[in-house]
Formats: structure tokens, sequence, C-alpha cells
């Protein structure tokens, strides 16, 4: 009996290891498909019925009309996080990536330019170790 | 203790001492803890593209296209000039932890932790003007990430063919050491791994492993002990590194670089490497004569756990590598048989000289 003890006391300190898997989004995704309808020239009442309301605005800081809306912003993050830990070694990796476009309007409040890079579904477990 | 003698014999008492000492080790041990983690922030910025830019031509509208959306914007007033900023941060914390030790699984408090944490940013900062046209533009590329190249096929497997020689034999055999009962044996096997990283592999395995029975005296009698054979299965880690590794391995940088920036497909030429496995061993029994008289089963047939680890050194070519190495073999002890020499067993270790390549694929 104390030797069955002995075993399980000897495998609970050798098994006290554990893998945790985790992710966390944050803001709504960015739909592709509304992202391509907006183009060079698209209103801006139109930019927030495709795309929503954005995160943030980005106001043009000029003299003669500091309250003019440059670009909206809009953001969804993906954070994936992979934790092995095994009797005396953690390894911890935490990928962090983003959707994110921005949406500048010129002086008459129509799209000027937009800028998109749709990697969030690109975080990934995985180990710390490579590039 | 004499009611422990009394209760597990002489023998019995050594193994629940050794069984303690371990206990102790692995416990001290635990309140240790040696912790690498890294955090990635934000879209890798593409490099090639950045090259491709050129000031005065290039295009607000272009560079949008090619590089996506930047992570800060900010426009100068009265200078009519948007600046846009594109930045990735990559950070390595590596830490060693010293903590109250304790065997249950739940809070230990830390009571000293050291840690370095080395926290890089690849930016690029590009300068438009009020026609949309690039003005200027500049880069910052943290060295420690910028030279790995991506390894496009991922895990790689790996197959490992081995042959061991033992050199001697450790324990107590029941009436004599092991080293007596038997002769050097040898050991064959093959482990099939996967290596996510150039450091680290993973592999299950099995062995075939055979130790020549030997003739001995006891007690006036000449005992002729029949051979020890064993399978087993197991599986385990592999850990390498660079032979430098030895005299650098209080440089922090070279470590990160080490750590993070090997390449999977670079011949790696000289390395150390470190593994343990864990499995079962199935034995079958070893028949006894004595005076030339069949007299029964020394070992009865049995299934133990059974470890080794070992370590050495290995070369590294585009195919594979070959390794030499030394290594402790160890199975818990063998059911006692029916034979007139009965005696309990202690755990049975054996010092190998193994050889052996693995084919990656």
């Amino acid at each position: 009996m104390l030797r069955i003890c002995v075993f399980v006391i000897l495998g609970s300190l050798l098994l006290q290891g554990c893998m945790v898997f985790g992710r966390r989004k944050v803001d709504q995704p960015i739909s592709a498909e509304a992202l391509s309808q907006v183009k060079k020239g698209t209103t801006k009442t139109e930019v927030v019925k495709l795309l929503g309301a954005p995160q943030e605005i980005l106001f043009s800081n000029k003299a003669l009309d500091p309250l003019r809306e440059h670009a909206y912003i809009y953001e969804h993050s993906n954070q994936k996080a992979t934790l092995l830990s095994l009797a005396i070694l953690t390894f911890g990796n935490f990928d962090d990536k983003d959707d994110r476009v921005v949406v500048f309007f010129d002086d008459n409040d129509l799209v000027a330019h937009v800028g998109a890079s749709l990697q969030a579904e690109q975080a990934s477990f995985g180990f710390p170790f490579g590039n | 203790m004499l009611r422990c003698e009394r209760q597990f014999g002489r023998s019995g008492v050594r193994r629940l001492w050794k069984d303690y000492l371990l206990i102790g080790a692995l416990t001290v041990l635990q309140g240790c803890r040696l912790d690498i983690v890294r955090i990635r922030d934000g879209n890798p910025i593409d490099e090639k593209t950045y090259e491709t830019l050129d000031v005065g031509e290039a295009t607000i509208d272009e560079t949008l296209n090619q590089l996506g959306a930047p992570d800060e914007i900010e426009y100068q007033p009265g200078l009519e000039e948007e600046y846009l900023w594109y930045k990735y941060t990559d950070a390595i914390d590596v830490g060693l932890r010293f903590r109250l030790p304790t065997p249950l699984p739940f809070y230990q408090h830390n009571f000293l932790r050291l840690s370095e944490t080395n926290r890089q940013r690849n930016q690029l900062q590009l300068v438009f003007d009020d026609a949309g046209i690039l003005r200027a533009k500049s880069r910052q590329v943290a060295a420690g990430y910028s030279n790995a190249a991506e390894d496009e096929r991922g895990w790689r497997l790996h197959i490992m063919p081995r042959a061991s020689y033992s050199v001697a034999l450790i324990g107590d055999g029941g009436v004599q050491d092991y080293n007596e009962i038997f002769d050097d044996g040898v050991r064959v096997g093959v482990d099939v791994g996967l290596q996510p990283t150039p450091l680290f592999l993973v592999f299950v395995g099995g062995h075939f492993q055979q130790y020549q029975g030997a003739n001995e005296r006891i007690e006036g009698q000449l005992a002729s002990f029949g051979n020890l054979e064993t399978i087993d299965v197991h599986a385990g880690v592999r850990l390498t590194a660079p032979v430098e590794v030895l005299v650098s391995f209080t440089n922090f940088e070279y470590l990160k670089r080490l750590l993070f920036d090997e390449e999977m497909n670079r011949p790696q030429g000289l390395r150390l490497y470190f593994q343990g496995s864990a499995g079962a061993s199935f034995s079958d029994s070893v028949r006894v004569k004595i005076d030339g008289t069949p007299a029964g089963k020394f070992y009865d047939r049995s299934v133990q756990s059974s470890g080794t680890v070992e370590t050495g050194i290995e070369y590294g070519w585009d195919w594979g590598l070959a390794f030499a190495g030394l290594g402790i073999s160890r199975m818990a002890r063998f059911d006692s048989g029916n034979s007139p020499l009965n005696g309990q067993a202690s755990t049975f270790q054996a010092l190998l000289i193994t050889g052996g390549v693995s084919l990656r694929f």
C-alpha cells in the first residue's frame, strides 16, 4: 500500500503539466465582401452602411477645418495563445493578428483611398520557436 | 525503522528510501521553472514591397494596395503631409522562477524570478504630400528577427533506426547483481519522430533487447541462466543544440537567435543532443539450470515500466543526421519465477553506448 502511495505521489509530481489553448477576439470581424464594395468615390454614408460605425475617426487637423473627418478606422483582432507546461519548463506563445481597414475621405466626403489588411484569421497556435 | 524492516525486508526499505529521495528531489525541482514566452503583435511587414516603393513616384493608393492598412496615421497641421506607420512587434521573455515547492498542483508562490525580455519592433514610416505622392520613406528592422527564412514544409518527419551495446548492468538481480547473471547485451530499435522546430523533436518507437545469460556459482551450485529478452514501446522528447552553446550559454543574444532564428532546412553541423523516453517493456521468462538440470523460471513473464535517458553528439546533413551517445536504460523489477533460486530483484539498469541515423523527410 505504501509503495502504491509512493508511485501515486511520484506520478503526480511528474505529470504536473498541462497544455492550454486560448483565443480572444476583439470587435466584429470585417467582411471582405462588404469591403470590396468600398471604392474610390463611395460616399461616407454608404461606407457606414457597409462596414458599420468605425472604431476610430481621424480628424484632419487642418487649420481651416479642424473637425473634418479625414479617415475612418475599422479594427478586429484575433489572439491565439498556446501554453505548454511540462514539469519544470513552460513554453508560451501569443500570436495577435488584426483585420484593419482605413478609409480616407476627400474634402467632399467621398472615399479617396482605402487601405485594408485582413490577417486576423492567420493568427495561429504553436510553439514560440521559428519565424 | 525496525517495523519497516519487518514489513518490507532490508532491501525493501532501501528501495523505499530511494523512492523518498526521488520524491524529495522532484519536489525541490518543482520549485524551479524555466519560462520561454513569445508575444507577436500585429501584422508582419512586407519588406520586399517597401523596397519597391520609389520616393517621388509611388502614390498613396498604390502603397495602401500593397501594404494594406497602416497602424498609425498622422496629419501634420499646416504642412498638408500625411504620415503612415506600419508596425509589427515581436517580444521574447525568458525567465527562471523559483517557487515554494509543493507536491500539490495548485498555487505556488514565486519568491524570485529572474527574467530578460527582448521586445523589438519592425516599423515603416511613409510620408505623402497633399497630392498623395510618396515624399519620404524609412524603416527599422529588428535585427534579431530579420534573417530567418520561412520553412514552407512545416513539421519534419524523422525515422531513426538505432542500435545500442550495453557495457554495464546495474542492480540487484535477486540472487546476484544483474552484471553477474547476464553478459553484456544489445538493443536495436527504431523511433519515428516529428520535429516542429530545429531544437525539439517528439518521438515514439520500440526496441528489442537481448542480454546473454551467464553461468554463476551460487552457494556451491552452478547456475546457468537463460537469455533475458524484452520488447519495449516508448514515447519521448529529444532536444538538440549546437556545440557552441556550451561556451555561449550566458550570451542572451546568442541564445535568442538559437531558440528563434534557426532554420529547419539548413545543414546543422555538429550538435549536442539530450533525449528521454518512457514507456512499457514486456520481458519474456528467464529460465535457469542448476548443475545442468532445468530448475524452472528465474524470472516470470512480466510487463513493467521502463525509461531511457541518453546524451551525445550528432552531425546533420540535408538528408538527416547520424548520432552517437551514451545512455542509461531502466526497467522496473522483473517478477520472480518458480525456481529454487528465487530472490526479489530490484530495478534493472543498463549503461548503453548507442549509435544510429535519422532520416529526415
